[in-house]
């Protein structure tokens, strides 16, 4: 199946994981600000040591500005440590490929239907 | 119980996650629950009596990245090492439960409300209920409660 991504009611939202332990959210602001106007911003921090627990959300007005933002930065440096960045959020289930477990019990099953 | 099997998350190893907090008081059964599910599913409730507010559900699937950083940030907090068997009973102030399931591993806690770092610093598990404590509290929430029109709040401690 494919994926098909949706978001919030009112905005686009894309997560970066990843993110360097003493970011900022000026840092994270000025990687994403040339995608698209950012209407939000949260840069997920670790309560005990106030350091970043190594993520991000950024929320774009449109589509096609978080869309461009995804392709433009995943896989890049921010701060000499490489982020991933994605849809937060998806339409549907996420539609997986069948397992190996469940590829192991078909062969299992082919294999006992052969021998018997 | 262990988790049902209900699905894989792509990778083949299976993730779920289950925060429940609450309390049945004056105001009726007030709490707050958040469900991960291996196929991305969130589910959010949060019911309040209190000025009769209503009951709030919502669910929304989240991507796999999502579920790949919330994965992250429980094997960080090595949680899944603890155990609540020393931890306190819930009482009439409240309870919380954690049910996480990672691959092979499967964690089921229950404990009380947690007021503060004093009352973990107090019990007979500090190290165990601080790391238990700060993740639940975890500041992501505020994030998703905000940008959250969808949702997804990690409970904030009382």
């Amino acid at each position: 199946g494919k994926l098909c991504y949706l978001v919030a009611i009112e905005g686009w939202i894309i997560i970066v994981s990843g993110v360097k332990e003493d970011a900022e959210e000026s840092d994270l602001y000025d990687a994403f600000a040339e995608f698209g106007e950012v209407k939000d911003l949260h840069l997920n921090l670790e309560r005990r040591t106030g350091y970043g627990k190594g993520y991000a959300l950024v929320e774009y007005g449109c589509f096609e500005e978080a869309q461009t933002a995804i392709r433009s930065m995943n896989g890049t440096q921010l701060l000499t440590k490489t982020i991933h960045v994605d849809w937060a959020f998806n339409r549907g289930p996420i539609q997986n490929v069948t397992s190996a477990r469940c590829e192991l019990n078909v062969c299992i099953f082919v294999l006992a239907i052969a021998l018997s | 119980g262990a988790g049902n099997g209900a699905g894989e998350e792509a990778g083949g190893a299976e993730f779920y996650l289950r925060y429940y907090v609450g309390h049945k008081g004056k105001f009726g059964h007030e709490f707050l629950e958040f469900e991960f599910r291996p196929d991305g599913k969130l589910r959010y409730a949060n019911n309040s009596n209190y000025k009769n507010d209503t009951m709030i559900r919502k669910e929304v699937f989240v991507s796999p990245s999502v579920l790949r950083e919330a994965r992250r940030i429980i094997q960080d907090s090595e949680i899944m090492k603890e155990d609540d068997s020393n931890w306190p009973e819930p009482d009439r102030v409240g309870r919380q439960e954690l049910e996480i399931v990672m691959g092979n591993e499967h964690i089921s806690f229950t404990t009380s409300k947690i007021g503060s770092l004093v009352d973990v610093q107090t019990s007979k598990d500090p190290e165990g209920l601080r790391i238990f404590y700060y993740l639940v509290q975890s500041r992501g929430i505020d994030a998703w409660y905000k940008l959250g029109r969808p949702f997804m709040a990690f409970p904030m401690g009382d």
